[in-house]
């Protein structure tokens, strides 16, 4: 609302200019002498000072002066009562500190310098070897990332990267073998059903077919278009997804929906894939 | 049966579909998984 936008930008001390000249323009309107003077009665009445206590003998300059700075006083003592309860809001609804990696912006730094080091190794035509070697890290470091937004150990996340293979087959790869890789497939495999970039399961044991997994949450993102390259994250322990954290998923894993676009990052992924290094 | 391989070496699994990948088109939110494929052709290399 425009009057709200108003008030925001000229806040209290702006309120109280707008009562003054509402006061005197209500006066010059009406011309109604009464109406200041029984407002200056009334409102002189809670100050002791004397100076500001009305009388009639006064000139008209000196009432007026008077009555401005009651509109005054008054004023700041609601802006003191104003910023006192605004105060203890603060301190009642104070928000939890967030301990998300969303603003771990070094390692957020570090995951990118780590895919920096792919490409570069690209431009430089390094050996296959390093190459791998580089990849490999890069993806232990989104591996890491995953961990810490989920807070995660070792033993309780499994990821499969995955890509489109010939026919309509599609390539699974991944450093350690997932506990439940059939229960794994078919969540990948029924993910690639939907038209969206990103799938989640938050509760894998609903499903008849997958009450005996291990997994308990799954998730997953891939590019937008035609499969290239996909990520899934399989979690091994319940209740883990929060809105939070899967914001920070997303957050992380922006790179990954660019990076099957990137056709020597494939070509080397599938290459990989293909000689188990 | 789990098997851990190296951290240096990948194992891989090909799962062979019946019908095309659905192109990724949307992208605004994490979608729920809708249905399930009750059976899942996997066909495993394991390298160590």
């Amino acid at each position: 609302m425009a009057w709200k936008d108003k008030f925001k930008q000229f806040g209290i001390p702006g309120f109280i200019l707008f009562v003054i000249i509402s006061l005197f323009s209500l006066y010059l309107i009406t011309n109604d002498s009464e109406l200041l003077r029984d407002l200056h009665v009334k409102m002189s009445k809670f100050v002791t000072s004397g100076f500001f206590q009305y009388q009639e003998q006064k000139s008209p300059i000196l009432q007026a002066l008077q009555f401005i700075l009651l509109i005054l006083i008054y004023g700041l003592f609601l802006l003191g009562l104003v910023n006192a309860a605004l105060m203890i809001k603060k301190v009642i609804l104070k928000p939890t500190p967030s301990v998300s990696p969303h603003n771990d912006f070094e390692s957020y730094l570090e995951l990118e310098d780590k895919l920096g080091d792919v490409l570069t190794a690209f431009e430089q035509q390094s050996s296959v070897r390093v190459i791998d070697e580089k990849m490999t890290i890069f993806m232990l470091r989104n591996h890491e990332e995953i961990k810490k937004i989920f807070g995660l150990p070792e033993r309780l996340i499994e990821f499969v990267w995955y890509f489109q293979g010939k026919n309509n087959d599609v390539e699974l790869v991944y450093l350690k073998t997932p506990l439940d890789i059939e229960g794994a497939a078919k969540l990948i495999n029924s993910a690639l059903d939907m038209p969206y970039v990103r799938v989640q399961e938050p509760s894998v044991n609903s499903r008849m077919e997958l009450r005996e997994s291990p997994i308990k949450q799954f998730i997953s993102v891939r590019n937008y278009g035609t499969l290239k390259l996909g990520l899934a994250v399989f979690i091994l322990k319940e209740n883990i997804f929060t809105k939070e954290k899967l914001k920070d998923f997303i957050y992380c894993t922006s790179k990954i929906i660019l990076l099957g676009t990137n056709n020597r990052f494939l070509r080397h992924f599938k290459r990989k894939k293909n000689n188990g290094i | 049966m789990a098997r851990t391989v190296k951290a240096n070496t990948i194992g891989s699994s090909t799962i062979k579909r019946n019908g095309a990948v659905v192109k990724g088109t949307k992208g605004n939110r994490i979608a729920n998984l809708s249905n399930l494929k009750e059976n899942v052709r996997l066909s495993r290399k394991q390298n160590a």
